[in-house]
């Protein structure tokens, strides 16, 4: 992921990681092409777009708001948002900001377990149906020297 | 979440997974909301039809409340923190709905829960009617109209059609604020609420919305 600093704003400190174009995947774990349960479609693509404007507050919290960009082997266009909630545990804001006692090494990176609610936008007709779902994604992000560096998500629509 | 997830674990398969990461949802608990729409609150926009809601004007109680459905005073969020259920009173209240062309009806509220501190919640989500949220309402409820004065001796207006009920279903997310440390696991954890809505006629004119949620915690299982 790319990584662009924004710096001290009021009450924490603001970041933006970008997806590395074509490098982030959309797919079925179990390779189905339906949902199952649902009986639609199901998503692989790639991601040929992604930021994460990540606020990290004084309280030790993170708040992310998400856009990605998913373009579908049959060439749909799937857009996805989704806002983060995650506590980064007593003390983390200072870990994070201050140059000592990075979070997660190199050889034994951080994989920190995370919970989002994306919403999906589409006009393409195939996947349209995923319009109408709120999904939760429970997830992890792999933090290396206080950064970033890849997340992975599993996405279940609620009903 | 607490302080058990800054220890490292086992790593994931990076890269393509042909497996699903760990997972739970906690009930921690309910909430019910009460809404009214009335005939000035629906307008029609470039993103489909926009219904705007708010709580009804009355006693703290008939708009809403925040309980546990065993009374239980404390939960267990996914990762094991005992906390504190909230119990109370929705003070303020309103969602912002837009029915779009495709009849997915998108919510967007705010809710104030008044418990020894004030408590803010935003949450999103989509509620969902058979057959599509504009068809299913359109089919139930008559079109809103502001009241008309009919001149005397004019002939009456034909009767509209008698409204039905509507039933559906409705999953938000939420986001929460609140200053208390007691309830600080409301604002760090991810709550999604599983929920039905009814949607009834009333006899002034209008329609109430009454939204009842579970609400759940989510996160990875300790």
């Amino acid at each position: 992921m790319d990584r662009e600093e924004i710096g001290f704003v009021p009450g924490g400190v603001q970041v933006t990681v970008f997806a590395r174009q074509d490098l982030s995947r959309a797919y079925h774990v179990q390779r189905d092409r339906t949902v199952a349960g649902l009986g639609f479609e199901a998503i692989d693509g790639t991601i040929t777009w992604g930021g994460d404007w990540v606020y990290w507050r004084q309280d030790d919290l993170e708040m992310s708001q998400v856009r990605a960009s998913i373009t579908t082997t049959d060439g749909a266009v799937i857009h996805m948002t989704y806002e983060v909630v995650a506590s980064l545990g007593p003390g983390g804001y200072r870990r994070i900001v201050s140059e000592k006692e990075k979070m997660g090494k190199s050889d034994d990176p951080l994989n920190w377990p995370i919970v989002t609610s994306p919403r999906f936008e589409t006009t393409h007709p195939k996947y349209r149906w995923i319009m109408g779902y709120q999904c939760i994604s429970y997830g992890l992000v792999q933090i290396i020297k206080s950064e970033i560096r890849r997340l992975t998500y599993d996405v279940y629509a609620m009903t | 979440m607490n302080n058990t997830i800054l220890a490292s674990q086992p790593p994931p398969m990076w890269g393509e997974r042909t497996s699903l990461l760990d997972k739970g949802l906690k009930y921690m608990f309910s909430m019910d909301l009460v809404l009214e729409l009335g005939a000035n609150g629906i307008a029609q926009t470039k993103d489909g039809l926009v219904v705007a809601v708010t709580a009804p004007a009355g006693d703290e109680g008939e708009k809403g409340r925040a309980f546990h459905v065993l009374d239980e005073v404390l939960g267990r969020t996914p990762d094991g923190l005992v906390c504190n259920v909230p119990v109370g009173k929705v003070t303020r209240l309103n969602d912002h709905i837009v029915i779009d062309l495709y009849g997915t009806a998108s919510l967007d509220g705010r809710v104030s829960l008044k418990l020894e501190s004030p408590v803010s919640i935003a949450y999103t989500g989509v509620a969902t009617f058979a057959g599509g949220a504009d068809r299913a309402l359109a089919a139930a409820l008559p079109p809103l109209k502001p009241p008309v004065v009919v001149a005397q001796g004019a002939p009456a207006a034909p009767a509209p059609p008698e409204p039905r009920p509507a039933f559906g279903s409705a999953f938000i997310s939420m986001r929460t604020e609140c200053p208390l440390p007691k309830y600080r696991w409301m604002v760090e954890n991810q709550l999604f609420g599983f929920g039905r809505v009814h949607v009834l006629p009333v006899d002034a004119g209008g329609y109430t919305l009454s939204f009842s949620y579970d609400v759940y915690a989510a996160g990875a299982v300790v």
